[in-house]
């Protein structure tokens, strides 16, 4: 750079830095309320009375009267044989299962036993039941030896085979039930089922629990239900608000998807059994459970505004998708994709919250809760070991209201930074047109004016009465574009003809203007040329001196190119301190304002000797109008 | 008479001096155009001028500047200026009026009044200038002592004990000077609190007594005008 030039550009970065610093204290408080929310929603969905995993024979305290037991261990036989429901039976030989959560099913006809002591006599007003959940696919119940109920019909291959409900409930007799020990056999055959998963709850307890524990099912999750139909509410409404960035549409996509997914769990229940737990096995709910956490991650990408966004999702969908093409078990490539899609979510807040901008931990802690989620899904065994918290169907839903909440409080603060934002412009788009109206009628122009037309009157009044037209005109034009952001560079240009008449006639000289360059479908902010014009006259020229102003436009593609020369004996006589102490005038202010207000970020302005001109040469990236 | 018109605007240049002219009516005048700072110092530097017309900001340079330069010269400085908010500084400097643009012709007339009928200006300066070798040095008005006239110059005796030499007369002087400086005598100028005592000598002579012990003649037809002075002190 030429000594004596002068280079400026956009400084949103520093602004932005300092922004959040100014303002990390509201984020904590927002954090706060919504942490007390969380623990409201804690109460408000209750203690579920789910005791410890296994039934405890030995433990007769009678505990089962006011809990429910998953029961774990069993004994496992693939065959069918109707001997087998007898308590006689001995089923030694039979394979012992620790914990059916971990343990695979056959795809075949298989039978479960076990031995259990009750403690207590049954109870009419609150019969002991067991709960069966998403065993599939149809199974046959046996208390000691005697057939107590049925879900479907087991068949010994596909076309016998009848799938039952994904829940079943089943109340034992107060005549089967006495003090003491029992049999409880199973009779099952899953043939309806593509690729055979775990093997699912199997709970006993008094009605009043289980009926709790059923209960509790469904409250939260419609509750949750509402929360999701809300939210996706909510977002499809504020993002056409603020439609510049799209993670809310995408935050809407994964919240109405999650509503489905919410409520199609609700009907689940009286649906036939053919699937394994963790998601329907339905192609349909495949796609929305996996799009579900694609669009969670284009939120995240796009809330957090990182570069290339539209790469960064190609190449994590990518990714994340692979599992389906790589993976032999559905269920299993579902689980990995979900996984992946919340740990790049994760990763990405985890980086931000680093980084330090706002509202990054709430997003967070809300990824985490997700990541977890999917976590434990994957590792029952996991899971076990943080029971009773998560075994529950409505623990896992706990997390993702937890997610949901602290992903909404991210939201909103984005949305009131971003209403501060446009309220901050407006008061600076009314600073700037009260500056414009300071700028352009000057009491100093405006008094050296009259005092010319003054002067023309007793020389040559022709010329007096030219100034006056000149300045009328002048005024008018201003009037005209004062008000507006953006106008066409034709009427600038026309107004900046006229002003250079006006100044030509009171220094008596000739002043004109040269436009050179395309300017069709160009716009600028007002003034924004006259500013520089009105510059270049009065530091460029000596007393007497005439002079030409060139004007260049040039468009290429997003970009546009703006160059103002002129020929001003003074610049090459520059005393360059003083000049560049003059430069941050009130002028060249004025245009940076402009510049910034109008394309933020993109636009950079040069200043300097070119070929003995003096150029000033802005060059403005478009494609993000404000 | 010797004028000189610092402006950039030819149109109003020409106005200014044909106002002056009409003004001023048949007097011997002479009128010089500068439009920049060095070219007014090269017409300064020439001749004699009596008095400047000077617009504060030439082609956006700071007019200040050549007040500074011009400060120590014998002329008197008006200004003619659409930045009246300038004025302040500008009388620190001691100028002797300042005309807002646009004019009219009775305001010029009553600046031109000033200058002509050694009336005082609106505003008395804070600095004064002396011409050192190559440097013009700025004082303060409120370091004066003493100003006594000599010949073609008037030497100001200064608080700190420098004694300085400037090129305005007693009489320009006394126009910018604040109205604590007494003219007690056609040669010397002093601030009132400095002056201790006066006292008659006998016949027509008077004498001042500084608080320094200078004793410097008092004029007779002064002493009435001092008298006053110090008597509205007192109270």
């Amino acid at each position: 750079m030429a000594t004596g030039e002068l280079c400026l550009h956009s400084m949103t970065r520093c602004e932005n830095n300092i922004h959040r610093s100014e303002m990390k204290t509201p984020s904590t408080r927002i954090l706060v309320v919504f942490m007390g929310f969380f623990f409201l929603m804690v109460q408000f969905l209750g203690s579920e009375p789910l005791g410890p995993a296994e039934y405890d024979d030995k433990k007769s305290d009678g505990s089962l009267a006011t809990h429910a037991f998953i029961l774990l261990s069993w004994k496992l036989y693939q065959g069918d044989d109707p001997d087998w429901a007898m308590p006689e039976t001995d089923d030694s030989g039979w394979k012992q299962i620790e914990n059916i959560f971990a343990h695979a099913q056959p795809k075949a006809q298989f039978w479960l036993r076990k031995t259990l002591t009750i403690p207590m006599d049954s109870d009419e007003s609150n019969p002991l039941t067991i709960l069966i959940y998403n065993l599939p696919t149809a199974f046959e119940l046996y208390w000691d030896g005697i057939k107590i109920g049925e879900n479907g019909s087991v068949g010994r291959n596909l076309e016998e085979e009848v799938p039952g409900t994904t829940l079943f409930i089943r109340i034992i007799g107060s005549s089967l039930l006495q003090r003491g020990e029992h049999v409880l056999a199973i009779r099952g055959s899953n043939f309806h089922v593509k690729s055979p998963g775990l093997f699912r709850e199997i709970t006993i307890g008094k009605w009043n629990v289980i009926n709790n524990r059923l209960q509790a099912r469904v409250y939260p999750r419609l509750v949750f239900s509402g929360f999701f139909f809300l939210a996706t509410f909510l977002a499809v409404f504020f993002f056409f608000r603020h439609k510049r960035n799209p993670s809310l549409l995408f935050f809407g996509f994964y919240t109405v998807l999650n509503f489905l997914q919410t409520v199609w769990i609700l009907y689940i229940d009286s649906a036939p059994v053919s699937t394994p737990f963790f998601a329907v096995m339905e192609p349909l709910e495949i796609i929305s459970f996996t799009l579900s956490y694609l669009f969670l991650t284009f939120f995240v990408i796009w809330h957090f505004r990182l570069t290339r966004p539209l790469m960064l999702s190609a190449v994590v969908s990518i990714l994340a998708l692979s599992p389906f093409i790589i993976q032999e078990q559905l269920m299993s490539a579902v689980n990995t994709s979900s996984l992946m899609f919340t740990a790049v979510a994760l990763v990405i807040s985890v980086a931000s919250t680093f980084r330090g901008e706002r509202g990054a931990v709430l997003m967070l802690i809300a990824s985490f809760s997700l990541f977890l989620r999917r976590l434990i899904l994957l590792f029952p065994s996991l899971a076990l070991y943080l029971q009773p918290m998560m075994t529950s169907i409505f623990r896992s839903v706990l997390l993702q209201g937890i997610s949901l909440l602290f992903f909404l409080a991210a939201i909103s603060l984005r949305i009131r930074d971003e209403n501060r934002k446009l309220h901050q412009l407006e008061l600076r788009s009314r600073r700037l047109e009260a500056e414009l109206l300071k700028k352009s009628i000057q009491p100093h122009f405006i008094m050296n004016t009259l005092l010319s037309i003054k002067s023309w009157f007793r020389r040559d009044p022709v010329k007096g009465e030219a100034m006056i037209d000149t300045l009328a005109e002048e005024f008018q034009l201003i009037n005209q574009i004062m008000t507006q952001p953006l106008i066409d560079i034709s009427e600038e240009i026309r107004l900046c003809k006229s002003h250079l008449t006006l100044m030509g006639l009171r220094c008596d000289v000739g002043f004109e203007l040269v436009s050179q360059g395309d300017f069709d479908h160009i716009r600028v902010p007002p003034l924004l040329l006259h500013t520089l014009i009105e510059n270049g006259l009065t530091h460029s020229y000596e007393a007497g001196e005439e002079g030409t102003f060139w004007l260049h436009c040039r468009k290429k593609g997003t970009q546009m190119e703006l160059t103002v020369a002129n020929n001003g004996s003074r610049i090459q006589k520059l005393d360059h301190q003083s000049e560049n102490s003059i430069r941050e005038g009130m002028g060249l202010h004025y245009i940076k304002t402009r510049l910034e207000e109008t394309w933020p970020g993109n636009w950079q302005l040069h200043a300097g000797v070119v070929d003995g001109l003096w150029q000033v040469h802005i060059i403005i990236h478009e494609g993000d109008t404000a | 008479m010797k004028v000189l018109i610092i402006e950039d605007e030819a149109p109003i240049a020409y106005y200014i001096e044909d106002s002056v002219r009409s003004i001023l009516g048949d007097k011997d005048m002479q009128f010089f155009r500068a439009t920049s700072p060095q070219g007014a110092l090269d017409i300064i530097g020439e001749g004699d001028i009596d008095l400047c017309l000077l617009d504060l900001n030439l082609s956006g340079r700071d007019g200040y500047q050549i007040l500074e330069e011009t400060a120590h010269r014998s002329f008197h400085t008006i200004i003619i200026s659409a930045h009246i908010e300038l004025a302040a500084k500008a009388f620190e400097y001691g100028v002797i009026d300042f005309v807002p643009k646009p004019f009219n012709q009775v305001r010029l007339k009553q600046a031109l009044d000033r200058f002509l009928s050694e009336q005082r200006s609106p505003h008395s300066a804070k600095y004064l200038a002396y011409r050192m070798g190559n440097k013009n040095c700025l004082f303060l008005v409120d370091d004066i002592r003493l100003l006594k006239g000599c010949r073609y110059l008037v030497e100001a005796w200064l608080k700190d004990g420098k004694t300085v030499l400037l090129e305005k007369s007693l009489n320009r002087l006394e126009q910018i000077l604040p109205s604590n400086f007494i003219r007690i005598h056609r040669s010397y100028i002093t601030p009132l609190d400095q002056i201790a005592a006066f006292e008659h000598m006998g016949g027509s002579r008077y004498r001042v007594l500084l608080k320094d012990g200078t004793e410097i003649p008092l004029s007779r037809e002064r002493v009435r005008m001092l008298k006053n002075h110090l008597i509205e002190e007192k109270e």
